[in-house]
C-alpha cells in the first residue's frame, strides 16, 4: 500500500501538491486586474473573491484571513496580491510572507489605475511563473498530507456510500499521521451521537455550542430548515431531513478521535482529526478548507455538483450510477460498483485512497481540467 | 445487482438502489415487503407500520417523525414526515 506522495517543498516545511502562481485580488473592486493577469500569464490561477470593501470586525478579519490562509496554502509557490489601496494589501501579504513565500503588491491607487496596475503584476508574475517551473517534486509520508471532506449536491447514495468510503480513507490517512478536517457545522445536527463520543468533554462542549448557534439563528428568523438545508436537489434524491443528510454528512470525517473544533479557515495546530465551524455551502466550504492548508479535497456528490477550488485538487466522487451516466464529465472517481457489483465499502474506499494519492502526485482533476474553479468567503454580518 | 440497504436493525426503513412499482416485492433479511407506493430511487420504505408523530430511525438513530400513520411498505419522504430539528418556523 503506498503512504507517500509527491510533494513541491516550500521554505515553511509544508509540501504542496501543485506550483500555483496565485493572483489574490483583495476584494471585489479588483478581481478584473487579477482575471487580466491570469489572462495575460500562462500558469497563474486568479483567486477573486465577492466582498472585502466596506466589511467591519469580525467579518473584516475573515475576510482577511481567508485570503492570506489562501496564498499560504502549501500548494501556492508565490503570489501577487492586487489591491484597490495597499492597506488591506499588505495586510493579506505579510500574513502569507509568514510562510517564507514571495508576495508581491500592486496597488490601482500606487500604480495609477488598472492599466498600468495590470502590466506591472504581469510582469512580476512572468517571473514567479518561470521560477515555480524550476521546483520539482520530492517523496514525502502522509504526516505531510491534510485532507479536507466535503460534499455537495448530496442524496441518500452519499451516507451510504461515498461518505462511509470517504471516512474509511479519512481514517487511513489519519493512521499515516496525516491530518484531516470535516466542516459543515448544520450537518453536525443530528449527528452529535457519532461525534461526541469521540471528543473530549471540552471539544465535544464547542461542537454543541457551534450547532446551537446555527439551530438559535434558525429559530430568531422564523424559518424551516428544511428546504434551505436539505436542499431541493437533496430531497429530489431521497434526503428527508437534516438529522438524515446529517448523520450520512459526518460519516466522510471517519471514525478517528475529534482533537479540536477550529474557526472557519484556521489552520489545525497538530495531526488527526479536526472539526472546522464552517458553512455548509460547497463554494464557502471548501475555500474555508483551503484556507485552512488542506492541499487536497475529496468532495463527495449524489445527484451531482462540479465544483473545485482554483488551488486545490477537488477530488469528485459518488456512488450514485445515474448520475456517473448523466454527469460522467464532473465525476473522478466512479464508487458504483457498491451498487452494480455488490463490492464492499472497503472496496470502495480502496478505488477512493489510491485516487486521492494518484491526484495528490499530479494527476488533473475534472475540475481543474473544466475550469469549474470558484471561491466565496462567508459573511457573519452587514458591509457599513 | 444492490437493490436494497437496511443500515442497522433498529431502523424502521429501508433506502431502495431501483425505481419500485407499488405491488412489487422486495425481501430483506428474511423478510418480504410490498411497496403500497410508487417509490422513486434512493428513496426510503417503511419496513414496520409507524404511527403518527413516531419517530423515523436511519443508521439507528432517529431522523425524522412522521406526521401521519405510515403503513410497511409506504414510500417514507417529506410528504409524510418531517425534521425533529431545525424548525424555526413553529
Amino acid at each position: 500500500m503506498k503512504t507517500t506522495f509527491w510533494g513541491y517543498p516550500r521554505p515553511n516545511g509544508t509540501y504542496g501538491v501543485r506550483n500555483h502562481v496565485a493572483v489574490i485580488s483583495t476584494a471585489d473592486n479588483s478581481n478584473f486586474i487579477a482575471r487580466r493577469v491570469s489572462g495575460l500569464i500562462h500558469g497563474t490561477v486568479p483567486l477573486c473573491p465577492c466582498f472585502g470593501r466596506g466589511e467591519i470586525g469580525d467579518d473584516m478579519q475573515l475576510h482577511i484571513n481567508m485570503m492570506a490562509g489562501l496564498g499560504s496554502n502549501p500548494n501556492v509557490f508565490a503570489a501577487v496580491v492586487v489591491s484597490l489601496e495597499p492597506v488591506i494589501a499588505n495586510k493579506i501579504a505579510n500574513i502569507i510572507r509568514q510562510t517564507g513565500k514571495e508576495v508581491r503588491v500592486f496597488t490601482i491607487d500606487e500604480c495609477g489605475g488598472s492599466i498600468p496596475c495590470t502590466e506591472q503584476a504581469a510582469r512580476a508574475a512572468r517571473d514567479l511563473v518561470i521560477e515555480a517551473s524550476m521546483v520539482r517534486r520530492v517523496e514525502v509520508g502522509l504526516e505531510h498530507l491534510m485532507l479536507g471532506v466535503e460534499c455537495g449536491g448530496s442524496d441518500t447514495t452519499s451516507g451510504l456510500i461515498a461518505n462511509p468510503a470517504t471516512g474509511l480513507v479519512a481514517d487511513r490517512i489519519i493512521d499515516e499521521s496525516g491530518t484531516v478536517i470535516l466542516s459543515e457545522t448544520t450537518e453536525w445536527m443530528g449527528a452529535e451521537p457519532f461525534l461526541l463520543k469521540r471528543a473530549s468533554r471540552e471539544v465535544g462542549e464547542k461542537i454543541v455550542r457551534a450547532v446551537q448557534w446555527y439551530e438559535d439563528y434558525i429559530k430568531s428568523i422564523g424559518v424551516d430548515l428544511n428546504g434551505f438545508n436539505p436542499a431541493p436537489d437533496n430531497i429530489k434524491g431521497g434526503l428527508s431531513t437534516i438529522e438524515e443528510k446529517a448523520i450520512g454528512s459526518s460519516k466522510k470525517g471517519g471514525s478517528r478521535p475529534i482533537q479540536d473544533m477550529i474557526t472557519c479557515g484556521q489552520h489545525p495546530s497538530g495531526k488527526g482529526l479536526y472539526l472546522m465551524d464552517a458553512p455548509t455551502g460547497g463554494v464557502e466550504n471548501t475555500t474555508a478548507l483551503c484556507a485552512g492548508g488542506c492541499q487536497v479535497v475529496i468532495f463527495t456528490t449524489g445527484k451531482g455538483n462540479p465544483l473545485g477550488n482554483p488551488i486545490v485538487p477537488t477530488i469528485k466522487t459518488t456512488g450514485n450510477i445515474r448520475t456517473i451516466a448523466r454527469e460522467w464529465q464532473n465525476i473522478d472517481v466512479d464508487l458504483s460498483g457498491y451498487i452494480t457489483k455488490e463490492q464492499s465499502l472497503q472496496e470502495m474506499a480502496e478505488i477512493l485512497y489510491e485516487a486521492v494519492l494518484a491526484h495528490a502526485d499530479g494527476k488533473l482533476t475534472a475540475a481543474e481540467v473544466l475550469g469549474d474553479l470558484e471561491i466565496a468567503i462567508t459573511r457573519i454580518g452587514f458591509t457599513v | 445487482m444492490r437493490k436494497i440497504v437496511h443500515f442497522t436493525s433498529k431502523d424502521n426503513v429501508a433506502v431502495l438502489l431501483y425505481d419500485m412499482q407499488p405491488g412489487e416485492s422486495v425481501s430483506l433479511d428474511g423478510q418480504t415487503i410490498c411497496a403500497l407506493d410508487e417509490i422513486p430511487y434512493g428513496h426510503k420504505i417503511a419496513l414496520c407500520d409507524i404511527a403518527k408523530g413516531g419517530y423515523i430511525y436511519k443508521y439507528g438513530e432517529p431522523v425524522a417523525r412522521a406526521t401521519e400513520e405510515i403503513r410497511t411498505g409506504q414510500w417514507v419522504h417529506v410528504h409524510n414526515c418531517e425534521s425533529i430539528r431545525g424548525l424555526g418556523h413553529r
